[in-house]
C-alpha cells in the first residue's frame, strides 16, 4: 500500500489547462517598451547571458511558471490526495482507550483531564478519515475499544464518523486500577476474524509492566501526559480490626505521587457527620497510615474523606468507604455430646454457647415461627443439626452426604496421619503429628482427592488411606468436616485442640464480618453466599442497580463495581452492605512505564498524535491562494527601466 | 540688462569663459600643420626665436652666419632659428539619436564650445563638425579671438533632435574636408555599432591626435531594469526583451567596463587619449578639475 493515495482520481484531466494557459500566456504577454539610447550594450549582455545561463529562458517566463504552478496546486486539490501516515496504513485499525481511575487526572487545576486528552487525539483520528458523500470514508474501518479493568468494545470495525464520535463521547471514567489483558485478548480474538496489523493503545502509561498477552499484530503504545506526574495523595487502603474493648479501631493507608501537596485533612464521616479529622503532612513517596477508633454497640457507615491543601491531580482516590456491624457475642453450636469442644470455647470466653448448660437434650433449636435460628459457627456430631444455618459449619464424626460414595469409615483399625496443611487459618498453630486415630478413613476404589476437590472440597488433613479433614467454602461461608470422631482419637488432648477450636471461633468471626471490615477495592465486589437460585439486587453509588442470580452453590459472585462507595445488596431475607474504594497505589501515584512487556515483545512508550490519513487538500489550496497572490503581485509590479527621456 | 544678454553664449557661463580663456589644449605630441602659427616646430625656422649653431655648410644662406664668431674663430658658423607653426583643432560632435538622452548632447555642445574657446585663444585653427547642419561643418576653419562668437553662435545652433548619423560618419565627413595635423576631440557616446576603430586609425593616420570623451547618461552608467521588458533602440528602432533578474545589471556593468577600457585601449594605442563622463557630472569638476589634473588642458 503506498503512502499516497486519492480521493478525487478522475479529476486528473483538469491538468490539460495547462495547455491553454501556456498558449493565452503567449498570446497575451505583456512586455512594457522602453526606448533607450542604443542597444548596443544589452545585446552584449543578454547574448553573454542566454550563453552562461542556459535556465534563462525559463526565468524570464517566470509568470508562466507561476501560472502552471497555481493550475497544478488547484488540479492536485481536486483530486483530493491524503497521506496514509507513518502507521496509518492497514484497512482496519482497532485503537484501545484507556479510562481508568488514573485517567481522570487534571493536568492542572481545574484544566484537563488525560481522558480528554486521549480523546481529542482519537477524535483527530477519526476526523482525519477521509470523507464521502454520504459521510462514510471509503478507505479505513476504526473499532474503539475501551478498557479499564476489563475490555469492552464500543464499535465494530466502521467508517461512520458519527458512530465513532458518539462511541468516542460515551466513554467514562471508571474508578478502577488499569489493566489491558482483556481488552489485548478482545482485539486478538478481532484479529483473528479482522485481518488488521496494527493496533493502537492509547493510554497514560499507568499500566502494570508485564501484560500476559500475546499479541499477533503491532501495537502502538501511543502515551498522552508525558510531562511527569501531577501532585496527588490518596487513600490505598482502609480496614477495621475488632478490639476487645468493643471498638473498631480504623486504619487508613495514604500514599503521595512523585509530588504531593504541602498538607491535608484526613476526615472520617458517618451519615454526614464528621467524627474525627486528623492533619496530615505528606512527603513526595511517601506512605502514612493514620488509625481511628469507632464505637461498635451499633452498625455504622464510614466514609474517609481526604482534602488536600493544595492541587490534588486524581479525585477517585481521595475517598473510601467502610461499613462495620455493630459487635456482639459470636452465637456458637456445639453439641451436647461434644464436651470436650465445649469445655475448650466455653474457656475462650466472649462467646453465646448453645445449648446452654443443662439444655443439652433440647435438640435442634428453632425460632418461634419454627425457622432455625442462625448461628456463626456450628459443631455438631449429630446428622441432624449439621445444616444448622451457620456462617462456619463443623461436623464431627460425620461423612458429607456429597461425599458418602466416595469415603467410608470404620471402626476397625486406624488411621494414621501423613501430612497436614499448616499453612491453613484453621490449622495454625496447630500440632497434630502425634495424632491417633481409631476410626478408618479411606476412599472408596477409584476415588481419590482430586475427586474431591472436583466437588469443591479441600483436604486440611490427609490420612494414610483417605482424608481426615476436609473443608468447603460457600460463599464467604465455610463447611469443616472432621471425618472421624474426635472421641475415638487423641485429638482432644493435643496440645493444638484448644488453639484449633479458637480457628474456628476466628474463622465463624471472619466470615460474619465481626473480626474484621475491610474497604474493597473497585473492580469486583467480593462473593456473597445467599440461597441457591435467589437473586439479589445490587445498588449502585450514584444511582443504578445489577440484578444477579445466586449460583448453585448459592454464591453470588463477579458483581461490577466501578464505582468507589456502598453497594447495598439486598435478597430475600439478606441485606449486606459493602465499602468500595479505589485502593490502588499505582493509580494514586500515577506514574507511567515506559515500556509495557508482552509475552514476547515490549512495547515502547511514543507521544503525541496517532498519525493517520492526512488530507493534503487544504494545504494545497492554501499554496494555489499564496501563489495567485504572488502571481497578481508580480503581475502588477510595475516593469521599469530608468532612462532619460529623448527631446 | 537681463541675464540672458549678459552672458556671452547660452552653452557656457561667463566666468567658465573667463577661465577657458587662460587655458590650452596640451598635446601629447608637437602635432602642427605647416601653416605659420604660434607652435614651435621641431624643424628649424625663421623666427626670432634663437635655437643652436651649427657648422656651415655650401649653400647656406649666408645671411645666417654669424660674423662675430667668424671674426674670432676664423670659421663659419651658422645660426638657427625655432619654426613657429599653426595647430588645427577638430571638434567632432556626435548629434545621432542616441546623444538626445540625458543630457549627453548637451553637454557635447558645452564641451565642443569649451575646447573651442580654448583653441581660438590659444590662436589655433579651430573647426567644429557635426551632422545635421550642411555638409557637417559647424564652424568653418578659423582662428583669432574675434571668431569666437561666430564660432559659439554656430555651437549653439547644433540641432537638440538627433540625427541618424553615427560618430564614424562624421569623422569621414570631417576627414574628407580637413587637412594638417593638430588634435581630433570626439565628443560622443560611443555606442555605436559601426567600426569605431577605424574611425580612430583614420584619424591617427590624418596627423590627428585624437582626444575622445565618452558621454554617457545617469541610467546608461547604472540602469535598473525590473520586470519584463521591450527595450527599443532609439536609432533603429531595433527592440530587444529583458527581464530583470538575476545577473543581468552585474553582466551590463561588465560589458560597459569592458568598452570603456577597449576604447581606452585604441585611443592610447594612437597616442590619444580617453576619458569618460557622466552628462549628470558638473561641467566645472570636468573641465578644471578631471581634465586639467589628467593632462588635457593645462
Amino acid at each position: 500500500m503506498s503512502a499516497m493515495g486519492f480521493h478525487g482520481l478522475s479529476y486528473w484531466p483538469l491538468a490539460a489547462l495547462a495547455v491553454p494557459v501556456v498558449v493565452f500566456y503567449f498570446l497575451k504577454l505583456r512586455r512594457d517598451r522602453a526606448e533607450i539610447p542604443s542597444l548596443v550594450l544589452w545585446r552584449q549582455v543578454m547574448e553573454d547571458r542566454r550563453v552562461n545561463s542556459p535556465f534563462q529562458r525559463f526565468k524570464r517566463n517566470i509568470l508562466l511558471l507561476l501560472q502552471l504552478l497555481l493550475l497544478a496546486c488547484l488540479c492536485l486539490a481536486a483530486m483530493q490526495p491524503f497521506f496514509h501516515g507513518a502507521n496509518g496504513a492497514g484497512r482496519h485499525l482497532p485503537i484501545l482507550i484507556d479510562h481508568s481511575a488514573s485517567m481522570g487526572a487534571l493536568d492542572k487545576p481545574h484544566g484537563r483531564t488525560r481522558l480528554d486528552e486521549a480523546k481529542r487525539l482519537v477524535r483527530e483520528r477519526i476526523d482525519n478519515l477521509g470523507k464521502t458523500d454520504d459521510d462514510r470514508t471509503d478507505d479505513q474501518d476504526i473499532c474503539l475499544i475501551a478498557f479499564a479493568r476489563d475490555g469492552r468494545r464500543l464499535t465494530g470495525f466502521t467508517s461512520n464518523k458519527r458512530e465513532l464520535h458518539d462511541a468516542l463521547d460515551a466513554i467514562e471514567i471508571e474508578d478502577v486500577p488499569s489493566n489491558p489483558t482483556t481488552a489485548l485478548q478482545l482485539t486478538q480474538a478481532l484479529a483473528r476474524t479482522t485481518g488488521f496489523e496494527r493496533a493502537e493503545l492509547v493510554t497514560d502509561g499507568n499500566l502494570p509492566e508485564q501484560v500476559d498477552a500475546e499479541l499477533a499484530f503491532k501495537l502502538d503504545y501511543r502515551r498522552v501526559a508525558t510531562a511527569g506526574a501531577p501532585p496527588n495523595l490518596g487513600i490505598t487502603s482502609c480496614n477495621a480490626q475488632r478490639r476487645a474493648d468493643g471498638h473498631w479501631e480504623v486504619f487508613i493507608g495514604i500514599e503521595s505521587a512523585a509530588e504531593a501537596p504541602a498538607s491535608a485533612t484526613l476526615e472520617l464521616v458517618s451519615g454526614g457527620h464528621v467524627l474525627e479529622q486528623r492533619p496530615l503532612q505528606p512527603q513526595a513517596n511517601g506512605v502514612e497510615r493514620v488509625s481511628f477508633l469507632v464505637p461498635g454497640d451499633e452498625a455504622i457507615e464510614l466514609e474517609a474523606r481526604l482534602h488536600s491543601d493544595g492541587f490534588d491531580a486524581l479525585a477517585a482516590d481521595d475517598r473510601a468507604y467502610l461499613v462495620l456491624p455493630a459487635i456482639r457475642p459470636m452465637r456458637v453450636w456445639i453439641a451436647p455430646a461434644l464436651r470436650a469442644w465445649r469445655h475448650a470455647a466455653s474457656a475462650l470466653g466472649g462467646l453465646d454457647l448453645h445449648p446452654a448448660a443443662g439444655a443439652a437434650d433440647a435438640g435442634a433449636p428453632t425460632t418461634g415461627d419454627a425457622k432455625p435460628v442462625s448461628y456463626d459457627l456450628t459443631i455438631t456430631d449429630q446428622v441432624s443439626e449439621a445444616a444448622l444455618p451457620a456462617a462456619v459449619r463443623v461436623t464431627v464424626g460425620l461423612v458429607p452426604p456429597a461425599l458418602r460414595e466416595m469415603i467410608t469409615v470404620s471402626g476397625e483399625g486406624g488411621s494414621s496421619l501423613v501430612d497436614y496443611r499448616r499453612s491453613d487459618a484453621l490449622l495454625a498453630h496447630v500440632v497434630l503429628d502425634d495424632l491417633l486415630v481409631n476410626e478408618r478413613v479411606s476412599f472408596a476404589p477409584g476415588c481419590g482427592e482430586k475427586e474431591l476437590e472436583a466437588l469443591g472440597f479441600e483436604v486440611l488433613v490427609h490420612g494414610d488411606r483417605g482424608p481426615l479433614m476436609i473443608a468447603r467454602s460457600r460463599g464467604g461461608a465455610l463447611d469443616c468436616h472432621l471425618l472421624f470422631h474426635s472421641d475415638r482419637s487423641t485429638l482432644p488432648y493435643r496440645v493444638g485442640f484448644p488453639v484449633l477450636v479458637a480457628n474456628l471461633v476466628s474463622a465463624a468471626m471472619g466470615a460474619t464480618g465481626q473480626a474484621e471490615s475491610t474497604c474493597v477495592s473497585t473492580g469486583v465486589l467480593p462473593p456473597i453466599s445467599i440461597g441457591a437460585g435467589q437473586s439479589v439486587m445490587v445498588d449502585i453509588p450514584g444511582g443504578g442497580h445489577i440484578a444477579a442470580v445466586a449460583d448453585g452453590d448459592g454464591v453470588v459472585a463477579g458483581v461490577r463495581a466501578a464505582r468507589a462507595g456502598i453497594y447495598h445488596m439486598a435478597s430475600p431475607g439478606r441485606a449486606i452492605d459493602v465499602g468500595v474504594g479505589l485502593l490502588n497505589a499505582t493509580e494514586t501515584r500515577l506514574g507511567s512505564v515506559e515500556s509495557v512487556r508482552f509475552r514476547e515483545v515490549a512495547v515502547q512508550a511514543s507521544a503525541g498524535a496517532i498519525p493517520g490519513e492526512r488530507a493534503l487538500w487544504p494545504k494545497l489550496a492554501l499554496a494555489a491562494i499564496l501563489v495567485c497572490l504572488a502571481e497578481w503581485w508580480y503581475f502588477h509590479r510595475r516593469p521599469s527601466f530608468s532612462s532619460g527621456s529623448p527631446p | 540688462m537681463n541675464q540672458a544678454s549678459a552672458r556671452l553664449s547660452a552653452l557656457l557661463p561667463n566666468d567658465v569663459v573667463a577661465r577657458l580663456e587662460r587655458l590650452r589644449i596640451q598635446p601629447r605630441r608637437k602635432t602642427t600643420a605647416r601653416g605659420r602659427g604660434d607652435h614651435l616646430s621641431g624643424r628649424g625656422g625663421t623666427s626670432t626665436d634663437f635655437a643652436d649653431y651649427r657648422d656651415y655648410a655650401a649653400g647656406d644662406d649666408l645671411r645666417f652666419v654669424d660674423w662675430n664668431a667668424f671674426a674670432r674663430l676664423h670659421r663659419p658658423y651658422l645660426k638657427t632659428f625655432r619654426l613657429e607653426e599653426e595647430r588645427h583643432i577638430l571638434i567632432l560632435v556626435d548629434a545621432s539619436r542616441s546623444m538626445c538622452f540625458e543630457g549627453k548632447l548637451a553637454r557635447a555642445r558645452q564641451l565642443a564650445a569649451a575646447f573651442a574657446v580654448m583653441g581660438l585663444f590659444s590662436n589655433e585653427r579651430v573647426s567644429v563638425w557635426a551632422p545635421g547642419i550642411g555638409d557637417g561643418q559647424v564652424v568653418r576653419s578659423t582662428r583669432g579671438r574675434p571668431a569666437m562668437r561666430r564660432a559659439l553662435t554656430a555651437i549653439e545652433g547644433i540641432a537638440e533632435t538627433g540625427t541618424a548619423v553615427p560618430i564614424e560618419r562624421i569623422v569621414d565627413l570631417a576627414l574628407a574636408h580637413h587637412a594638417g595635423r593638430g588634435m581630433a576631440i570626439v565628443l560622443s557616446d560611443f555606442l555605436s555599432e559601426g567600426d569605431v576603430k577605424g574611425s580612430f586609425n583614420r584619424l591617427f593616420a590624418s596627423g590627428l591626435e585624437t582626444l575622445a570623451v565618452q558621454i554617457l547618461g545617469p541610467t546608461e552608467l547604472d540602469p535598473e531594469v525590473s520586470g519584463d521588458l521591450r527595450l527599443v533602440d532609439s536609432e533603429s528602432q531595433q527592440t530587444l526583451d529583458v527581464s530583470g533578474l538575476g545577473d543581468l545589471m552585474q553582466l551590463y556593468h561588465e560589458h560597459r567596463a569592458r568598452w570603456q577600457t577597449e576604447l581606452d585601449g585604441w585611443c592610447t594605442a594612437r597616442g590619444g587619449r580617453f576619458i569618460a563622463t557622466s552628462s549628470a557630472e558638473s561641467l566645472e569638476s570636468l573641465l578644471f578639475e578631471r581634465m586639467r589634473r589628467g593632462g588635457w588642458i593645462a
